[in-house]
């Protein structure tokens, strides 16, 4: 049997097209495999390198150029360091936690929105399936905690639960302000209301949701402080304190299973900064260019490669942005004090919630007053542009 | 759909088998050599004494509980708010805004209620007589207890 | 067979595996972690049928929070890890009896509803159909779900407050 033979069975065995299940698994390995954990990883440098910045020192610059291998030094390192299991620890748990984390951040790749035609899945309930992939985090954290058999991881999977999971309702309500203003939940859908206010266009865009209205730009704060809170990182790195839990719930991984978790974390921060990227920082948008219709004249032969260099554009626009946040989310950890596990409740419960939902109450009557203009589209009409 | 579904279904499984490859591939890499220091419990260089299991206090599971029925509340809220825009542009944006906001504000008298008695406290306030709900002799006796007058 | 199928039965299969061993696994632990399973199941079965809105409220309310609290539940019950769950020796004839009985029940059910289990290849999307709902012909049932939820949080706290005899209130007195 030749091999088109073959594909041509499996074509009818299973219904559907093998090459749209290829492009599923295809799309599934580029995203994850070659973009976030290599991004998280060399994270880990960056953060090194930010940190020796903001300390007044050089950070490492040993392994390759200025110091850019590091990561994969680390990497093999640990890969090859002993993986010590306690007596008492529950095996079958310890090896699965570790799965739900990295399946709660990396699975949630696939609705990044990376380009106009460039998204894992275009789910219609966008933005709410990333909500529910983040859930899965707290659970593998606890499970992982539970199962070392250690006091303190214990304390410290108790806490990071409670936190993650008290934080997941700031993020809700921020995201929640989002949907007011942008009448849908798939993040395609949402990128593409960001889009520059062209005159006379009704359903046009009203350019960046954090520029929408000043409430959109409090709650934009609120999902900001939420997601360091849901990602464990300073000020909110309580659960993995390291001056006062040992480790907390890493205490007793050691070698890859520590290297799992720390890349969960940072594909978490970078999970949340392309999130916030796309709902509230407009995507791959910027001020006055429309890359839709930008056409550089470029030319192979007979193709055109408008297009890909439209794509390219615009991913590189919606990475620079992430970059920014990321970086953002660095400057705030070598910065800031870690707070207080009573202050950390009360934060959350007494001032992001309440204030929160005030901001969703005020942005439901912007867009009722003002039938779902933002600031710089009623700024235009006032004077006379639009 | 169902084809966005299936992307969906494989970034999470792709995901989820990621570390157990890793780790399986690490365990013909690493070497290992039990020991019976390093397979006891990391507690700063100290024998361990007792279960590592402790007994909690109930904040955790009352934290647990306020979460479950805001999270709830968020995620009815989710299609009602996607359809707030398209409601204000066909006229019946003041409806869709009272039913919306009138469910959120029940919740919202609720968390009010629990702040005001100090159940979102994470150390509950024993010497406010109105959170710690004494009567006027119990509060006396323990004003005098603590030494005050 | 089409792949729609083929992922229909996966869940089914990983559903009704994990929920026997819910009940019949004697360590809590595992069981709970089984529980994850099945409500993860659950949620495929709302995939491949079309409800998308339903999966992802699956996922974030059974998975997010309700699992989260059966396990806080769990790690905070003294001794429970030493409890070994079996079932009452020799107590299996009336227990299997009513159960077959169930099944054949359920069996003929399924058998005269004709459910179509391929409602998926035609689904459209369902959030913005359940907001419509949600504020026109089921308004008032959802200003009553928002009562019994305050009903919920209210119940629990008051529950958990440090009265006479609560470990909390004990300490205090000392």
């Amino acid at each position: 049997m030749s091999l088109a033979e073959f594909l041509s069975g499996l074509n009818s065995v299973f219904g559907i097209a093998l090459p749209m299940v290829l492009f599923s698994v295809l799309s599934a390995v580029i995203v994850i495999l070659l973009f976030a954990m290599p991004l998280g990883g060399m994270c880990t440098y960056f953060e090194r390198k930010v940190a020796a910045d903001f300390q007044e020192r050089i950070g490492p610059n040993r392994v390759g150029p200025i110091g850019l291998f590091q990561f994969f030094a680390d990497g093999i390192k640990m890969i090859l360091k002993e993986d010590t299991i306690t007596k008492n620890a529950d095996r079958f748990i310890f090896n699965f936690a570790p799965s739900l984390v990295l399946a709660g951040s990396l699975g949630a790749f696939a609705l990044v929105p990376f380009g106009k035609y460039v998204i894992g899945a275009d789910l219609d309930i966008g933005i709410f399936y990333a909500m529910a992939l983040g859930s899965l985090v707290s659970l593998g954290i606890l499970l992982g905690a539970w199962s070392s058999d250690n006091k303190w991881s214990l304390l410290g999977g108790m806490r990071a639960a409670a936190q993650i999971v008290s934080y997941e309702i700031p993020l809700g309500i921020a995201v929640l302000s989002v949907i007011t203003v942008s009448g849908t939940l798939s993040m395609q859908g949402i990128v593409s209301t960001q889009a520059w206010p062209v005159a006379n266009a009704v359903d046009g865009g009203h350019f960046w949701n954090v520029f929408h209205n000043p409430f959109l730009m409090i709650n934009f704060l609120i999902y900001f402080i939420a997601a360091l809170a849901e990602c464990n990182r300073t000020p909110f790195d309580l659960p993995e304190a390291e001056s006062e839990l040992v480790s907390g719930f890493n205490t007793e991984f050691s070698g890859m299973r520590f290297g799992l978790y720390a890349l969960g974390e940072f594909a978490d921060v970078i999970l949340f900064a392309c999130i916030a990227t796309a709902i509230f920082l407009g995507g791959w948008h910027l001020p006055f260019i429309n890359f839709d219709t930008l056409d550089l004249g470029l030319r192979v032969g007979d193709t055109d490669l408008t297009p890909l260099f439209q794509t390219i554009l615009m991913a590189s626009v919606f990475l620079a942005k992430v970059a920014v946040l990321v970086f953002v989310v660095m400057w705030i950890r070598w910065t800031l004090p870690r707070l207080r596990v009573d202050q950390l409740m009360d934060l959350c419960w007494k001032y992001m919630i309440p204030i929160g939902f005030v901001n969703l109450l005020g942005c439901a009557v912007w867009v009722w007053v003002f039938k779902g203009k933002s600031m710089i589209q009623v700024a235009g009409q006032l004077l006379g542009v639009y | 759909m169902l084809q966005q579904f299936g992307n969906a279904l494989a970034f999470v499984i792709l995901a989820a088998i990621l570390p157990i490859a890793i780790l399986t591939i690490a365990k013909f890499l690493r070497p290992s050599y039990p020991h019976a220091g390093k397979l006891m419990t990391y507690e700063c260089g100290e024998v361990p004494k007792g279960s590592a299991y402790v007994m909690f206090n109930n904040r955790f599971y009352l934290v647990a509980i306020c979460f479950l029925v805001f999270d709830v509340e968020v995620a009815l809220l989710f299609p009602v708010m996607m359809l707030f825009r398209d409601s204000v542009n066909s006229g019946e944006g003041l409806v869709v805004f009272l039913l919306a906001f009138g469910f959120l504000f029940v919740l919202l008298a609720g968390l009010v209620y629990e702040w005001v008695k100090g159940d979102i406290d994470w150390v509950r306030d024993f010497m406010d007589r109105r959170k710690a709900l004494l009567s006027e002799g119990q509060y006396k006796a323990r004003l005098a207890q603590k030494g005050h007058s | 067979m089409q792949l729609v199928d083929f992922f229909t039965l996966l869940f089914m299969l990983m559903g009704v595996v994990s929920a026997v061993l819910v009940a019949f696994h004697p360590n809590v632990l595992y069981a709970a972690v089984a529980l994850v399973f099945s409500l993860l199941s659950v949620a495929g079965l709302y995939g491949v049928l079309g409800a998308d809105f339903l999966a992802a409220v699956q996922l974030i309310i059974y998975v997010g929070g309700i699992i989260v609290v059966i396990l806080f539940a769990i790690m905070m019950s003294e001794n429970i890890y030493r409890a070994r769950f079996r079932d009452a020796a020799g107590k299996f004839v009336i227990p299997t009896a009513v159960a077959a009985l169930l099944i054949a029940g359920f069996l003929k059910l399924f058998h005269d509803a004709k459910l179509e289990t391929r409602a998926g290849l035609n689904a459209i999307p369902t959030t913005e159909q359940m907001g419509r709902a949600l504020v026109g012909p089921y308004a008032l049932v959802f200003q009553y779900v928002a009562i019994v939820l305050l009903a919920g949080l209210i119940g629990a706290v008051v529950v958990a407050r440090p009265h006479h005899g609560n470990p909390e209130s004990e300490a205090e007195k000392k």
